[in-house]
């Protein structure tokens, strides 16, 4: 099933896909956790691990292809007001914070990240429910970059007032 | 009024400000002084606490007494400077233009002694910018006055300085009296609290009357003359419930007149001010250009009275407060009051008409969502639960079962249908409203420029009809007290576009 993307419009950008080796390790983590209890029961039952075998293998499949679609449904878009970020599998969700509203941003990396080549641009804002929005799996190189485009911010204003005319505009019509 | 004339002159707080400073102290101080007092009650050597307590005690008072002789604060043509501290000095400029709320209490003591606490919060952080505790009535209004009127010249420029204080008599906007507060009481659920907290305490003494349902049951026996069976638990179970709502009702309408007692809203120098209290006043002021949103809720009991509730959120100190976890200085513009007050009230912050606003409405079948999962799981777990008793042969039991959960069921349909019904949202030039609920609805207003991220998400239940929901971050607000603001089950075009038009500040 391809993943719909919230605003079409949009050409998204693609996050690095090697994030998927982290990402799938959490979820085979989540798939394997029903499995342990079953285990047991049948350890106490039969004696025997076998079964287990083909489970655990199970759930690393499961998450490996979880992993990979979720990496598929991440997005990000630098459009010349702010920033969109779109997410999930099936609770899917998409965030734009403009840029005047971007308090400050990080670059950070985990261990894994750093062995990779990898980061995580991480921008904050003012709002009390959503106080950050992160977009992992970016190069260094892009992370900075991606950065730094957002918080440029020559004739910002002005670009800010014709998009909200046209999306005024796009609204009046649609109600 | 000459407050011009003294520009730089150093001024102390109020000489009996160490005794406040102290209770402050020892309201912090609270917990681990009971936590002292009860676990030393096992020991058997009281001299050492007695000796512990008469040097903390004097080493507090020692404390506010070198803090307030040591505070001095002078107000300057474009800022306050505050001089505090005991070993680790801090003198701090405060901007007037910077001071979006100034908060004040007065509990009965700052009362008997004319006095007042004054806060001095800017848009940002969880400690006001400047506290001052405690200054003389007379003196702690013009103070506000100077800030107000200076804050607003400083934006004119160029106005000569003495106009600063002139003109400065705010104007009575909104008065809520006694009646008005006894509805409140009757409407809102605050008494539940009080109750719940009466009957925990209760429950750790001696004093919980275990026994009242017995003798609620006693009075059911002698005066209506059922003894036994369901008609007795039943009669037994309705009095209980009939005499807990009355107190609670009760408690309620006690909370609300101790809270809002004399509630006052004031307009003038550009700021709106309130206050409001029976025995401890407090209240503050702000700019309706401050206002991060305004709530007017509503519901079926607000409608039962023809009365809404118009909350304000402000930004900045919203963790230090008095105590409740709510936001300090101004919380309502009203409490309660008629939604034709409420509609002129809202218009002195923003000029939205509420009462002839036309809202864009949500997605049609939205109450078939709204309910559809909720009224399943409530049919399934209702239908094994009659089929239980009715295999226990308690029959009475399994039709009242069915009964109540029918009736349930059809509240539930008629909520959902009158919220997607009421439900919606408006997008003027400078402000979003959004309506949600029915039962228990709000109608937030929101200024655009306030939205600090926006987002739409959908579910996999959403992708079927196409639908999907907006979110709107803001800049402030209680978590607990102001609902999330999000516009539910939008048609997707529409969401898109509502979106894309809040992207721009």
């Amino acid at each position: 099933v391809p993943i719909s993307q919230l605003d079409p419009t949009l050409v998204l950008e693609r996050i690095d896909p090697r994030t998927r080796y982290f990402w799938a390790i959490s979820a085979s983590l989540v798939f394997l956790l029903p499995i342990i209890p079953l285990g047991i029961l049948i350890m106490v039952e039969k004696h025997s691990l076998v079964w287990l075998l083909p489970m655990c293998a199970l759930a690393i499949w499961l998450g490996a292809r979880y992993a990979n679609r979720a990496i598929e449904s991440y997005g990000y878009a630098l459009l010349d007001d702010g920033l969109w970020v779109e997410s999930g599998v099936h609770w899917r969700k998409a965030t734009f914070v403009a840029r005047v509203r971007v308090q400050h941003t990080e670059v950070g990396h985990g261990p894994l990240d750093r062995r990779m080549g990898l980061a995580k641009l991480v921008i904050h804002t003012a709002g009390i429910r959503m106080q950050h929005l992160s977009i992992p799996g970016l190069t260094e190189v892009q992370a900075h970059a991606l950065r730094d485009a957002l918080l440029k911010r020559e004739g910002n204003r002005q670009l800010a007032q014709q998009v909200r005319v046209a999306s005024d505009v796009a609204l009046t019509t649609v109600t | 009024m000459t407050a011009a004339a003294p520009l730089s002159t150093a001024e102390r707080l109020h000489k009996f400000s160490w005794l406040f400073v102290m209770l402050a102290q020892l309201g912090n101080l609270i917990f681990p002084l009971m936590l002292l007092i009860f676990a030393g009650r096992a020991g058997s050597d009281d001299r050492w606490e007695i000796g512990f307590g008469i040097v903390g005690a004097a080493l507090l008072s020692a404390y506010s007494l070198f803090y307030t002789l040591t505070f001095r604060f002078w107000v300057e043509a474009e800022e306050i400077i505050v001089k505090e501290g005991l070993f680790d000095r801090t003198l701090r400029h405060v901007p007037f233009t910077r001071i979006q709320n100034v908060s004040f209490k007065q509990n009965l003591l700052h009362r008997l002694m004319g006095v007042v606490e004054i806060n001095l919060e800017s848009g940002a952080g969880v400690k006001p910018e400047a506290r001052l505790t405690v200054l003389p009535l007379a003196r702690a209004k013009r103070l506000e006055q100077e800030i107000r009127g200076r804050a607003t010249l400083i934006r004119a420029e160029g106005a000569p300085l003495a106009q600063s204080t002139a003109q400065m008599d705010a104007t009575l906007l909104h008065h809520v009296g006694l009646g008005e507060l006894i509805r409140l009481g009757l409407i809102s659920n605050r008494g539940m609290i009080l109750i719940g907290t009466a009957f925990y305490f209760l429950s750790q003494t001696r004093l919980f009357p275990t026994n009242v349902f017995k003798q609620i049951g006693q009075w059911v026996r002698d005066h209506l003359g059922v003894v036994h069976g369901p008609l007795f638990w039943l009669a037994t179970v309705l009095i209980s419930f009939f005499a807990l709502l009355v107190v609670v009702r009760l408690a309620s309408i006690g909370m609300a007149i101790f809270s809002y007692f004399d509630f006052k809203l004031f307009a003038g120098q550009g700021s709106l001010r309130v206050e409001h209290g029976l025995v401890t006043r407090q209240g503050g002021s702000t700019k309706p250009s401050g206002v991060v949103a305004m709530v007017v809720k509503d519901g079926w009991l607000y409608r039962l009275f023809n009365r809404q509730t118009l909350n304000v959120v402000l930004p900045g100190a919203l963790m230090e407060n008095s105590g409740n976890g709510s936001q300090s200085g101004m919380r309502h513009l009203t409490p309660i009051a008629h939604p034709n007050v409420i509609n002129l009230l809202v218009q002195k912050v923003r000029p939205i008409d509420l009462a002839t606003l036309q809202l864009h409405p949500i997605h049609p079948l939205a109450w078939k969502r709204m309910v559809k999962w909720p009224l399943i799981l409530l049919l399934v777990s209702t239908t094994v639960a009659v089929a239980f008793l009715g295999y226990l042969a308690l029959n009475a039991l399994a039709w009242v079962t069915a009964a109540a959960t029918l009736a349930m069921a059809s509240v539930w349909v008629y909520g959902a249908i009158h919220d997607a019904r009421a439900s919606g949202f408006a997008l003027t030039r400078h402000e979003l409203i959004v309506r949600t609920g029915y039962f228990s609805q709000h109608t937030s207003i929101i200024p655009r420029a306030e939205v600090q991220s926006v987002s739409i998400s959908e579910t996999p239940f959403d992708v079927r009809h196409q639908m999907a929901h907006v979110r709107v971050d803001l800049r402030s607000g209680s978590l607990f007290e102001i609902p999330e603001v999000v516009v539910r089950y939008l048609p997707k075009s529409i969401a898109i576009r509502l979106a894309a038009a809040l992207r721009s500040c």
